[in-house]
């Protein structure tokens, strides 16, 4: 026989008990780790959308809330030319809610008809928007998916009906989830004419950040109430993305401190119900130190259990918060690597916090007194 | 060699009590009153005595378990108070057997008998089990040894507990009341066991016993009440155990 196998058969021993810490503790680990996960996957997956169109985001100075950034659209023909850029993509975006679809958070793009969005993304069935396509939107395929709406269906925006013409393909998941119209008519709809949210800025000759600050203080000369930045300073700080951050951060703590609460709860009703055991193992010349690692043994056993099934579980629950219309668009299917190899470390870590001190007072118990009082 | 009982040196006692006393500051009950006695290599001694008279609290300190409030104890003549690893000591060198078994109940008796041997000589986990399966034939037990404790019958699972002491080859085996919680047959079966263990191993034993009749397989029958001896009688070696004295 194995040390470890007394440490298992102790937990096997007690499979209600065990099972239920287990569970506890992988709900915890999978919580943490599906809002953690969600929150980098929406900033990985944005950094890639910006990433893809440009290098620098321009948009009004001191704007908390980007959608709301209102900028002259007569300065994307000044911004671009200025020297090294190559293009400039001015847009508008808000978002809308899809009441009858249960979708909360839709994103309207609205687009001058040969901006390179319009033109880049790919046409799975209908056709482009072109100049003059008032009352007609494209939609995203995840979108359309969810929505299940096709081309020649109506849909309801800012209370009024538009035709579906294009249904479109794109390798983010922003856009497939988004509704494309022109930017005149969300202008006309946002009551906000003349006026885009930002520009992205794609420029040659940015290799060294000499080049980036020079062409930032460019851009910025040509208005005082702009501000240009990279875009991963951009997406790093973007409003929604940090305080989803910040969120999942705070309600993780709270769950792992939770976990360790429950862990030391579990091993403490453990050790003092086993108190006559463990008083038998010292008198039968046990040291202290090794009833201790019993202890955590079975603790860090508990939480190896609690780390696979909830990392199982948050791989499952990811996948199917893609598929949850209130979310839809907003999630990647996937759980990076390194958040996975968190959870396990962080399981790790609440089991031996959680062992400590039940370990400390299995190894103080006095021989005599715990087995007289079995 | 019949001269041996009357002439004893220091060297030939295992275990020594020096004017014992234990006083229990919470309950301010003084379980021993300066006792002394002296128990050979090999002998077998049995500690007798109404409920209550001080005999668990004596076997704890002669088996390093606890320490005197005053007096002292020695083990192979080296006084415990001045042993800097008791765990140790009784690990390697006492073997405890409990009225109540004391097994884990989630280990099987193969399994039981292997929880010293973390403490022992070091052994692989097939030495371990090899070593413990060779225990468990010694008490009769290996048809029971892939069983739980509540899976085997109270003299079973004493006999694993005997098992259990004598997995790293102990000099010293104390029993408290290990016949307590049994019927008179596989009681009897257990004194066997004792006697087997006395006889073919020199092994030296300190039980605590209510039965008669394991008083009178000992050589040294020692009589405690009300934390005090009250009588000392030793059975010298040559008397059969028909001459032996029954105590109670
Ligand atoms: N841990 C303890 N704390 C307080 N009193 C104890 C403790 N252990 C034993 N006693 C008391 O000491 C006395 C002797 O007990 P014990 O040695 O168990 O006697 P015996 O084994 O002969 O029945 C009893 O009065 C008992 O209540
Ligand atoms: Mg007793």
């Amino acid at each position: 026989m194995r040390f470890i196998t007394i440490a298992w058969k102790n937990l096997a021993g007690r499979p209600l008990r065990s099972s239920l810490t287990v569970m506890g503790l992988a709900i915890a680990v999978a919580a943490a780790m599906v809002l953690i996960g969600v929150s980098q996957g929406f900033e990985r997956s944005f950094l890639n959308l910006y990433n893809e169109r440009g290098d620098l985001v321009v948009q009004h100075a001191g704007g908390v809330m980007q959608l709301s950034s209102s900028i002259d659209e007569k300065l994307g023909p000044r911004i671009q030319g200025l020297p090294g850029v190559r293009q400039v993509i001015g847009g508008l975006a808000d978002l809308v809610a899809l009441e009858q679809f249960d979708l909360f958070a839709v994103i309207v793009n609205g687009w001058d008809p040969d901006c390179p969005v319009l033109t880049d993304v790919t046409i799975v069935s209908g056709r482009r928007l072109r100049q003059g396509d008032r009352g007609r939107v494209m939609i995203g395929k995840l979108l359309a998916d969810n929505t299940g709406r096709q081309v020649g269906d109506k849909i309801e925006i800012y209370a009024q009906e538009f035709e579906i013409i294009g249904i479109f393909e794109s390798s983010s998941i922003y856009d497939s989830g988004a509704i494309f119209m022109l930017l005149e008519e969300l202008q006309r709809l946002m009551d906000r004419p003349g006026q885009v949210t930002g520009y992205l800025v794609r420029a040659t000759g940015l290799d060294d950040p000499r080049a980036v600050n020079e062409l930032k203080q460019r851009i910025e000369l040509l208005d005082p109430h702009i501000s240009a930045v990279t875009v991963p300073e951009f997406v790093h700080n973007y409003a929604h993305i940090r305080v989803g951050r910040a969120s999942a951060w705070i309600i993780s703590t709270i769950a792992v401190t939770l976990s360790v609460i429950g862990m030391l709860n579990t091993m403490i009703m453990s050790v003092l119900e086993r108190s006559g055991e463990i008083g038998t193992l010292r008198a039968i010349g046990w040291r202290k130190s090794r009833v201790m690692w019993l202890v955590l043994c079975e603790s860090v056993l508990l939480s190896i259990g609690a780390a696979i099934v909830g990392v199982t579980l948050a791989i499952l629950g990811v996948r199917m918060l893609r598929y949850w219309p209130p979310v839809t668009g907003f999630v990647e299917g996937n759980i990076p690597m390194s958040v996975i190899v968190s959870a396990f470390m962080a399981a790790l870590l609440i089991g031996i916090l959680g062992a400590l001190l039940p370990a400390y007072r299995a190894a103080q118990l006095r021989p005599v007194e715990a087995m007289r009082h079995q | 060699m019949s001269d041996v009982t009357a002439t004893s040196t220091a060297a030939d006692y295992l275990v020594r009590a020096e004017n014992v006393s234990r006083m229990y500051p919470d309950g301010h009950v003084t379980a021993l009153v300066d006792v002394s006695l002296a128990v050979r290599r090999g002998q077998y001694t049995a500690i007798v005595g109404p409920s209550g008279g001080g005999k668990s609290t004596l076997l704890n300190l002669l088996g390093a378990l606890d320490v005197p409030t005053s007096g002292r104890v020695l083990f192979e003549e080296q006084p415990l108070s001045a042993t800097a690893d008791l765990d140790r000591l009784r690990a390697r060198k006492i073997g405890f057997v409990f009225q109540s078994f004391h097994l884990l109940p989630t280990l099987t008796a193969l399994e039981n008998v292997q929880i010293p041997m973390f403490e022992g000589p070091r052994l692989s986990a097939s030495q371990r089990a090899s070593k413990a399966g060779q225990l468990l034939v010694a008490v009769g037990l290996s048809h029971r040894a892939t069983h739980l404790p509540k899976q085997m019958s109270v003299g079973e699972r004493q006999r694993t507990a005997i098992a259990r002491a004598l997995a790293n080859d102990p000099m010293l085996l104390l029993a408290d009341e290990p016949t307590g919680n049994l019927d008179s047959q596989v009681g009897g079966e257990i004194l066997d066991l004792f006697d087997r263990l006395h006889r073919d191993r020199s092994m030296t034993l300190i039980v605590i016993t209510h039965s008669a009749e394991i008083a009178r397989r000992a050589q040294q029958i020692i009589t405690l009440r009300d934390g005090r001896i009250v009588s000392n009688e030793s059975v010298a070696d040559f008397l059969s155990d028909a001459d032996a004295t029954t105590v109670e």
